[in-house]
């Protein structure tokens, strides 16, 4: 049978609590709130006596906690016969006077608070943008100026990354939604034996939205929050710092290449996407339309016009500066430690399939209006 | 709010050793509203080690990245000497970093980590710059590690890459923050050595941001005392003066920390 450690009678209007032998915080955590509750429910001061305890410091913030809040109702909490190692912890305890709780002190916004915090939040966000893209034309005129200061040693090396390398899935992926597609409206025009017109449908739809948009969405997971988190990773470790100290504005150094290499390599991807997905129409077309790949190509061939596939290369440009400018603005705004650049790629990607999906809406109306 | 630093004059002289190469003149720092020290006023001289001391939380750190530009002073201003600032559009700045971590560029080797700055900024070729890198990485023990990317190699010879990589340059001014914190002591004296060489032989001006009292003792000609609760400095002069001489308690106290005054250096 355990004896319990703390033992509470009540003394002349005062509690006294003995504490006998030690206090394990694991084993005694219940008998500890039970006889701290009992005691809170009385009246008058509590005396602790530390005689027969051995006790280590857990246990005395436990006790000091408990002596400000009794203090705060009014009643005081005195320690009487410490050991020598308690008094020397009390001490120590005393020289170092807690700040006051960190937590508590700052309530969380609710309503109208929680609003304005949003807004401010929404215009620092937004003025912050401005200010990058601000920076990053300035870069690109110093440059134009200066086209030696840039860091023309990494293009070779992100043209490769951001481009060779992204080419199998985005091949892949927009050979699948061909197929999707080509499959799909097969289903519906065969009911009026317009079989043909499923050429037309997938060239079309590929060359003006599907295409730079599914390309775009493999290059945002992919480039996009490489990106980021390279250059996240970069700002944590003081690289960043340590190419401003060197008189590198990291700008010219690490954004411009990035922005180079995808305004130039992603049109490229989206093109090859869109023959991609145009074999996929091509493969349902033949094997489940039993058309000949001649005339199938014949037709996408007289359907696609240069405005077709220029509209979506205008799409594909805009597109990947969104993919570049967000990725590098979320990697050189990360703050703190490994945390700080999951949360910047995370929101990175988020953002940049937010705005694809904002600019493809966009471009549509505008071209539709302009009768592109 | 927050002005940027003006670079004014100082006379000039800047070539001769004790010619101050920085000056801080009321520097405020800290970031925000947060005013971390007031009035600070101290000169950095060609040719010395110049230690910056203070507990945990002084504002040591913000006082480095302030003077090395990556952050802009409260109020106040430093200037570096009129010499060291050059006229071109783009130039290196008069000073070379060592950060605390290193900060050494991830996908570079160590040789070229060190070749950056001097391919960035130099007309050399690509011989000549690998030959200077070379002898930087040999400056600080590294030969043998030129081809070994940052991740491979462990903290303390990260720090000193990133020393070498501050002294690529050659640049006027060398800002070391915590350079022997978590060194091996046989590492830690030869970099000592390296400091009161590259101050005394080669004329440059080292600014040390440190805890270590005992190399601070041994290589700093001057150091200025950071208080959190004074918000200032609270002592300046040559260390073990102020270890042997000073009659305020918190300076006796800050140098009493590591060994009970007994240890000479």
């Amino acid at each position: 049978m355990v004896e319990s450690v703390f033992v509470a009678e009540s003394l002349d209007g005062r509690s006294l609590l003995r504490i006998r032998g030690r206090v394990d915080l694991m084993r005694d955590a219940r008998a500890w709130v039970d006889v701290r509750r009992r005691i809170d429910r009385g009246s008058g001061g509590v005396t602790i006596d530390l005689a027969d305890a051995r006790i280590d410091d857990g246990v005395l913030a436990l006790i000091l906690a408990w002596r400000e809040d009794l203090s705060r109702d009014g009643r005081e909490l005195e320690i009487v016969n410490p050991d020598a190692t308690a008094t020397h912890l009390l001490d120590l305890l005393a020289k170092h006077p807690r700040a006051p709780d960190a937590k508590g002190a700052t309530s969380r916004g609710f309503g109208i608070t929680a609003l304005g915090a949003l807004v401010v939040d929404t215009i620092r966000r937004t003025r912050g943008a401005v200010v990058y893209v601000g920076e990053v034309v300035l870069a690109v005129l110093s440059t134009l100026r200066h086209p030696s200061r840039l860091n023309w040693r990494d293009l070779p090396r992100l043209i490769s990354t951001i481009g060779a390398d992204a080419l199998p899935i985005v091949l892949a992926i927009n050979f699948l939604v061909g197929v999707t597609l080509a499959y799909m409206g097969a289903i519906q025009l065969e009911q009026f034996g317009a079989d043909i017109f499923v050429a037309d449908m997938v060239a079309i739809a590929v060359a003006r939205s599907l295409g730079p948009l599914m390309s775009a969405i493999i290059v945002a997971g992919r480039s996009g929050a490489g990106i980021a988190a390279e250059l996240g990773t970069m700002k944590v470790s003081e690289e960043i710092d340590a190419l401003r100290v060197l008189g590198l504005d990291p700008m010219k150094f690490l954004v411009l290449p990035r922005v180079m290499t995808i305004a130039f390599v992603f049109p490229l991807l989206t093109i090859a996407g869109e023959l991609a997905a145009m074999a996929g129409g091509l493969l349902i077309g033949v094997t489940d339309l039993g058309l000949t790949p001649e005339v199938y190509i014949e037709r996408t061939h007289d359907m696609l016009t240069l405005q077709h596939v220029g509209s979506g290369l205008v799409k594909a440009f805009c597109f990947g500066l969104a993919i570049v400018l967000i990725a590098c603005h979320r990697g050189l705004a990360t703050e703190g430690g490994a945390e700080g650049v999951g949360t910047s790629t995370t929101q990175s990607v988020v953002q940049i399939i937010f705005q694809i999906v904002v600019l493809e809406s966009f471009f549509t109306v505008l071209f539709n209006f302009f009768g592109i | 709010m927050s002005t940027p630093p003006e670079v004014r004059e100082v006379p000039p002289s800047a070539t001769e050793p004790g010619a101050a190469l920085l000056v801080a003149k009321k520097l405020d720092i800290g970031y925000g509203s947060t005013v971390l020290l007031r009035g600070l006023e101290f000169e950095v001289r060609r040719g010395e080690v110049f230690a910056i001391l203070g507990g945990s939380g002084c504002g040591k750190s913000t006082l480095l990245r302030t003077l090395i530009g990556l952050q802009d002073p409260l109020g106040g201003s430093y200037e570096f000497a009129s010499e060291l600032v050059s006229d071109a559009e783009l130039a290196p700045p008069p000073f070379g970093v060592m950060f605390q971590s290193g900060a050494l560029f991830g996908s570079l080797d160590l040789l070229e980590n060190v070749a950056l700055p001097l391919r960035e900024w130099t007309a050399l070729d690509e011989r000549s710059i690998r030959a200077v890198a070379r002898e930087k990485l040999a400056l600080v023990g590294l030969s043998a590690y030129e081809r070994f990317l940052p991740s491979e190699i462990s903290g303390g010879m990260k720090k000193r890459a990133g020393i070498a990589r501050a002294l690529a340059l050659d640049a006027p001014i060398i800002f070391l923050d915590e350079p022997s914190a978590g060194l091996d002591p046989i590492t830690a004296n030869d970099l000592d050595t390296l400091m009161i060489s590259l101050a005394r032989d080669v004329g440059r001006a080292v600014v040390l941001v440190s805890h270590d009292l005992q190399s601070v003792l041994r290589v700093a000609a001057r150091c200025i005392l950071l208080d959190r609760n004074a918000k200032g400095v609270i002592a300046a002069g040559p260390p073990r003066e102020l270890r042997d001489g000073s009659l305020d308690v918190r300076v006796r106290e800050f140098f009493a920390r590591d060994f009970g005054g007994g240890g000479e250096g």
